[in-house]
């Protein structure tokens, strides 16, 4: 595939709440440990969403951030993906409100996909996977979530962790990175370590997010890796040819107890969830916006690698496109 | 899970040593208490009771990890699973 037919990664813009809830807060609050939130779990504060936001303003607005950014007008855009598992209703879906609060044309395809931390990597080899099939030029991946909304804010296993936030990726021919081949993977018999009961139409009483922190921990630990170890054969590339590596934010101790099972230099480790805490399916994308697409040279090839709610995982790896190394 | 106590208390203070969490020299007891001898939180704990089961392929129930877990706890744990 050449470079006019190949679709990749633009730019990515950024939109958070402005209500900021540090670490300090929360320990007064709830008697939270702050040094253990702020030391072991790397998040020193978070963005919520205000009582009179909604979900689909934050998107719309990361959606209007990547337009500006690329100067690529709404009615360009044929394809909009959402990734969100907080939609402001169960129905509609988030991206028929993000179609018209962002102002695209009605004139293009819309879906959402329900995932989590998981889902930008996923997202990325949904959308380059029909944009390639329906001959479509530009395309964005919106990432959503609002944790805040689901979470019992007293609880001392969630709340400190999570932070709302959206992000919109723009997809096109002329790119800063190629999306290379992508691993997929999800094992349902794990889905109670991260599920919100009560959420759906199953028959069953509700309540605010449950989470075992151990079983997700054991599971990043012996799935993940051997997932990445499958990615990069399947790119034909090895973990030394990797500049850069940007695993899903769940929290610093996470990441780094990833990046050592691997044998991965911590300073190859992008981090970014220092003022935003976990972001979902966001944590990603905001790393490459805020670590990444912003350095003067674009490191060569970055590997992606996002898990969590299914449980499910997916890992992919980006090539800087020739002659795009100064920048976006 | 077959295995001596000198043996698998080794494996653990190897395992320590390298987390920072042991000084090298230092000896484990019993009645080691990983929460308030060793000062280690939930995720340290979890950390090394992923090694331990990943070691001995055995599986150490969520109810035992808990500020009362000792080497002696966890070593009977491991070898009557």
């Amino acid at each position: 595939m050449n470079d006019e037919t190949r679709v990749g990664i633009a730019d990515i813009a950024t939109a958070l709440p402005s209500n900021t809830v540090s670490s300090s807060q929360l320990a007064q609050t709830f008697g939270f440990d702050e040094a253990f939130i702020v030391q072991k779990l790397g998040i020193r504060s978070r963005r919520i969403l205000s009582e009179d936001e909604n979900l689909s303003d934050l998107a719309s607005q990361a959606v209007k951030n990547v337009l500006r950014k690329t100067q690529v007008s709404p009615e360009a855009v044929e394809l909009l993906l959402v990734v969100t598992q907080t939609a402001d209703y169960a129905l509609p879906p988030l991206s028929s409100i993000v179609q018209d609060k962002s102002g695209l044309h009605p004139n293009l395809l819309t879906l959402d996909l329900n995932l989590g931390c998981s889902g930008y990597v996923t997202a990325l080899s949904v959308a380059t996977s029909i944009m390639q099939t329906q001959g479509f030029h530009s395309g964005i991946v919106v990432t959503a979530d609002a944790y805040s909304r689901i979470v019992d804010k007293t609880d001392r296993n969630t709340s400190p962790l999570f932070g709302d936030a959206a992000t919109a990726t723009l997809l096109s021919h002329s790119c800063a990175y190629d999306i290379g081949a992508t691993t997929h993977g999800t094992d349902g018999s794990l889905r109670e370590a991260l599920i919100l009961h009560g959420s759906g139409t199953a028959r069953e009483e509700g309540g605010p997010l449950s989470m075992d922190g151990r079983a997700i921990f054991n599971f990043v630990l012996k799935i993940i890796p051997g997932d990445i170890s499958r990615c990069l054969d399947l790119n034909k590339i090895g973990l030394d040819d990797i500049d850069a590596f940007v695993f899903h934010q769940a929290n610093l101790f996470m990441v780094r107890s990833l990046a050592d099972r691997l044998g991965v230099p911590r300073d190859k480790v992008i981090l970014s969830l220092a003022d935003v805490g976990n972001t979902t399916s966001s944590s990603i994308p905001i790393a490459l916006e805020s670590q990444v697409l912003n350095r003067e040279h674009l490191p060569s090839r970055l590997l992606l690698s996002g898990f969590g709610v299914g449980l499910s995982w997916a890992s992919t790896v980006l090539t800087v496109r020739t002659g795009e190394s100064d920048g976006v | 899970m077959a295995c001596s106590q000198s043996e698998f208390t080794q494996f653990l203070v190897e395992r320590l040593v390298q987390v920072g969490k042991l000084q090298e020299g230092v000896e484990l007891a019993d009645s080691t208490n990983f929460s308030v001898d060793l000062e280690m939180d939930s995720l340290d704990t979890f950390t090394l009771i992923f090694d331990v089961e990943e070691r001995y392929g055995t599986k150490v129930p969520e109810q035992m990890i808990d500020e009362h877990l000792t080497v002696g706890i966890l070593f009977q744990t491991v070898t009557r699973s």
